[in-house]
């Protein structure tokens, strides 16, 4: 190791600078040690005593800079010393930053009209932040699930008892006064407020609303619990009392799995007495089991919801068509080989799933699922599937640690070239979500995955159907038509429904006559 | 979701915290007297060194602060020279006790022993008093070494004497006015309190002319003052401690009043928690070092001055020491933010003492342990470093902050003594 | 008439939300027009339960 010294006659810098310099120095290539101080005769000793040797012969004096260099090599000291001057310039461009808020407290300072608490931390701390939300006199949009029902009863009832609401936990989408809150299509305003127990739910209505020509005054998420009798509806009444009063809304579109018997009661009593139409959807129920009451159009999937919303406020639905015929669907059935009998679905959208269950069990076919309509269906392995399988790949055991398939497609890929290797798939049915918060091309994610899915059928002189649905509006960031061009350009058939991309699929399959 | 809402025991504690946050911000110490502490400091018995920190035996010691404490039996004259003091020590011979069990606080290893004259300041708002020795550069960190006891010598023999008698004189010196003028001048009174030096030397020559101290003493007195930019500390310290301590035993209070390290332990005491050290190991300080020293040099954190912090000064007032920034590794805006971040942990902030960079906002005082385990953001303490071993003089500077465990296990006593269960 | 909730103001004002979590959140609202606070969220804490259940009775 060798010592290298410089002098700086007359330039003068504070200690706590040098002694900053000094370790910036000490960290460059082949410098150990570094000192950078004033030339007293205090400092000059201080060197000496600590083994920086030669800096006597300098002749500094007190207004002299000095820096002396413990090195590797002359070369490296030597190219330290050669451009002092970049590290004694000041950072004066770094960029301010701002404090971070870091509780509600001060954020509500900042922001005293604040008006929502849109809460997405780890579930087992959500019940925590909404309560302190509520506290502080905050409507909640709970986008974090696990969080138990004890917690939702307890959070809704407290929100209850001061007039705020709870949106959740687990509620993937809000519209609010045309700002969509966690995953949401770009839509119009327009006469029809949503109450939806379910995300996707809620976004296939407001952009099949928007698509059909009419629009959405407000689409309120509740929670996916929100209408079982442990919870009671608690939310569900109150966004009903709140759009029953909304100017904006004309007509009320409840979208749900079944509610619970005493809750059904509860809501319909809600109902009759509401002055506004009320369009009822819930999904997964039999066919006819829940009747038209007072006040009450009863549906059984999201696009016949949607059209009733559409004419009960007055409107008509605006029909975009498609190119599938009586013909088209024989083409198509007859590429296919006999042992090609199943549906694969493969959803990133759980509403969308679930209502595709709902399409092939109406048609008499049955689908398993990770989340099955009917226990008797659930998949023993979520990784495997039998028959007619429907996977929801946002549920729990998929999004765990990773991302939702909404934002991020990777999981989806694989699963789609999986399907693609079993020789019984006739049909890989998909979704395909635009909107806020959403991937920025969830099409060109999974488009290459469903080309290689059908060239994999192709050499073993299959050929696979591949239909996607997909959910948005010409509004949304991604682009609709590009999304769909996409889909199509990899040779998927693509609708802008999901209830008729299930159907079709079940075309494809049904036995001949 | 707990079930019941015992709104009883945050009203208290609201209660308890504001009376705290009011004793603090509210004294008002004058430096009545310098004298030697075995004639003032309560229970302060011959052969009895204090320390700064929470309690520590021997053994425990800090490299520094076992350097400090033979310095000072060598000082009393208990031990010729460093192997007969540490031969004392090590036998049990001198008790060692906390400051703060004395009202006392000391820089760094913050001894104080019998012969060691100690700052007198009293907080009239509440009538209690609190006691620090003189900072200084070399005993403090450990230095033994006869230059470094030669110092000490200096301030019993000519230095505080000459400063006492001029204190005597004018019945008291308020600090409060010092302290308020110089946080506007660039001060933060832990690391930076040259201002308040500079206030405090131009405060003391008239006086001690007129008390009557001899030109000789006059002439050293005065050039030791006034190029001593780090005099003020130990009076910025009393203050402090005067403040901190009318604050300690008000049952409820969840508020912090004293912040103590030994170099081997970092402790604190809660208001409600009185008589409680809550304890971790002292922490490494994120520094910069002197020419000759390096980060493997450093001990760990230690010094009763983070009793500056406690009452809002400090690290707590950065934001408006830019003298200082480049020691904390940043820019103005850097240390406006510590400034700003210390509000969401504290009670409130200080109607008298103000920031002009903060729009001449109040200093953040009052650390509340809840508030400090709910945000997981820990006091900033600005500090100096002490070699790990002893025998030197200081060898950098930094930040550091303090361990959680102490928050959490001063949570834990305060749920256990208030019946939370 | 009926008082008007915190529920029914929401539905009648601009959405001036505070947003724990998911920045992506924040960047959302923000690039929809609304005014959004982040909070820069960590555990309460450090995320240890006994603490956490100490606070929640006395903060």
């Amino acid at each position: 190791m060798i010592t290298e010294s410089a002098l700086l006659e007359n330039r003068y810098f504070d200690s706590v600078f040098l002694m900053r310099v000094s370790k910036r120095l000490s960290e460059q290539p082949g410098i150990n040690y570094a000192a950078m101080v004033m030339g007293t005769p205090k400092n000059v000793q201080i060197l000496a005593d600590a083994g920086y040797e030669g800096i006597d012969s300098l002749g500094a004096s007190s207004n002299d800079l000095v820096v002396s260099l413990k090195a590797d090599s002359v070369d490296a000291a030597q190219e330290v010393i050669n451009s002092l001057e970049k590290f004694l310039v000041r950072d004066t461009n770094k960029v301010a930053t701002e404090t971070k808020v870091r509780t509600i407290d001060q954020a509500l300072t900042q922001q005293p009209d604040s008006n929502l608490a849109v809460i997405s931390v780890p579930g087992e701390f959500a019940a925590r932040e909404a309560r302190q939300a509520l506290q502080n006199g905050l409507n909640v949009f709970l986008f974090s699930d696990h969080v138990s029902i004890e917690d939702e009863l307890a959070l809704k009832q407290t929100a209850a008892e001061n007039g705020l609401l709870v949106m959740g936990p687990d509620c993937g989408t809000s519209i609010v006064g045309g700002v969509g809150l966690g995953f949401a299509n770009a839509v119009r305003k327009g006469p029809i407020g949503v109450i939806g127990a379910s995300g996707t739910g809620t976004q296939e209505v407001t952009a099949l609303a928007h698509r059909w020509g009419s629009g959405i005054s407000h689409a309120i998420g509740v929670g996916g619990r929100d209408l079982s009798d442990d919870i009671g509806a608690i939310s569900t009444l109150q966004v009903m009392d709140a759009l029953d009063k909304d100017p904006n809304t004309a007509v009320i579109l409840l979208v749900s799995k079944p509610p619970g018997s005493k809750t059904l009661a509860l809501v319909n009593e809600r109902i009759a007495a509401c002055s506004k139409p009320v369009v009822t959807c819930y999904l997964g129920s039999e066919k006819g089991l829940f009747p038209d009451s007072n006040n009450v159009t009863t549906t059984h999937n999201l696009d016949d919801a949607t059209t009733a919303a559409i004419r009960l406020a007055g409107g008509m639905r605006v029909d975009e068509g498609n190119d599938i015929t009586p013909e088209s669907i024989q083409r198509e059935r007859l590429k296919l080989k006999d042992n090609q009998q199943y549906v694969r679905g493969v959803f990133a959208g759980g509403t969308l799933c679930y209502q595709a269950q709902q399409v092939l069990r109406d048609a008499g076919l049955s689908a398993h699922s990770n989340e099955p309509l009917d226990k008797d269906k659930l998949l023993a392995d979520s990784l495997v599937s039998v028959g007619h399988t429907l996977v929801d790949m946002g549920a729990d055991e998929f999004t765990e640690g990773k991302p939702h398939p909404m934002v991020d497609s990777t999981q989806r890929v694989e699963r789609i070239l999986a399907e693609a290797l079993d020789p019984e798939v006739a049909v890989i049915l998909l979704d395909c979500i635009l909107g806020y918060v959403a991937s920025d091309d969830p099409a060109g994610e999974i488009a290459s995955a469903i080309a290689q899915a059908k060239r994999t059928a192709k050499q073993r002189a299959d050929e696979l159907s591949v239909v996607v649905s997909v959910c948005g509006t010409e509004l949304d960031l991604q682009g609709l038509d590009g999304q769909v061009a996409l889909l199509e350009e990899a040779g998927a058939t693509v609708f802008k429904s999901a209830l008729q991309a299930a159907q079709y699929a079940v075309q494809l399959v049904a036995k001949k006559d | 979701m707990t079930g019941v809402e015992p709104i009883d025991i945050k009203e208290k504690i609201q209660a308890a915290n504001a009376e705290a946050f009011n004793r603090i911000v509210s004294a008002d110490p004058v430096l009545v007297d310098i004298r030697p502490a075995g004639e003032v400091v309560p229970g302060l018995e011959d052969r009895m060194v204090l320390h700064s920190g929470p309690p520590v035996e021997w053994r425990n010691m800090s490299g520094a602060q076992k350097g400090a404490v033979i310095a000072m039996a060598i000082f009393e004259c208990w031990a010729d020279d460093i192997q007969s003091a540490e031969e004392l020590l090590s036998g049990g011979g001198i008790k060692l006790e906390s400051n703060h069990h004395h009202d006392a606080v000391g820089p760094m290893a913050g001894t104080i022993s019998k012969s060691l004259p100690v700052y007198v300041v009293e907080n009239r708002a509440y009538g209690n008093r609190a006691y620090c020795r003189l900072v200084e550069d070399q005993q403090q960190f450990g230095n033994y070494h006869t230059e470094a006891i030669d110092g000490l010598r200096m301030w019993r023999d000519v230095w505080a004497p000459s400063l006492g008698q001029g204190i005597r004189h004018m019945g008291g010196l308020s600090l409060k006015p010092i302290i308020a003028k110089a946080l506007q001048m660039g001060d933060e009174l832990h690391n930076r309190p040259n201002a308040a030096s500079a206030i405090f030397a131009g405060a003391m020559g008239v006086p001690m002319i007129e008390s009557g101290v001899t030109t000789t003493d006059l002439t050293s007195t005065l050039s030791y003052i006034s190029g001593h930019d780090l005099l003020f500390l130990g009076l910025a310290m009393a203050s402090a401690k005067s403040a901190a301590d009318s604050a300690r035993g008000i049952e409820y209070s969840t508020v912090v009043t004293a912040m103590a390290r030994n170099g081997y332990e970092f402790g604190i005491n809660v208001s409600g928690l009185d008589g409680d050290w809550f304890t971790a190991p002292a922490p490494a300080i994120d520094g910069l070092y002197l020419p000759g020293y390096g980060e493997g040099d450093g001990g760990f954190d230690m010094g009763d001055s983070a009793i500056t912090e406690t009452v809002g000064w400090g690290g707590f007032a950065l934001g408006g020491a830019p003298g200082i920034l480049s020691l904390v590794g940043g820019t103005p805006e850097e240390a406006l933010n510590y400034s700003r971040e210390m509000r969401e942990i504290t009670t409130g902030l200080s109607p008298d003492y103000s920031i002009p960079a903060l729009g001449f906002e109040g200093t953040a005082v009052g650390i509340d342990i809840r508030k400090v385990a709910a945000s997981g953001t820990l006091p900033i303490i600005d500090t100096a470093i002490a070699h790990k071993n002893p025998g030197h003089s200081i060898i950098g500077a930094g930040l550091v902050r303090p361990p959680m465990v102490c928050f959490h296990n001063a949570l834990r006593a305060f749920a256990a003594k208030y019946g939370l269960g | 008439m009926e008082s008007k909730t915190a529920i029914d103001k929401l539905l009648a004002t601009p959405v001036a939300a505070i947003n724990l979590g998911v920045e992506d959140f924040a960047d959302n609202l923000e690039s929809q027009g609304a005014w959004v606070v982040h909070v820069n969220w960590t555990p309460p804490a450090g995320g240890d339960p006994e603490i956490i259940a100490i606070l929640d009775k006395i903060l």
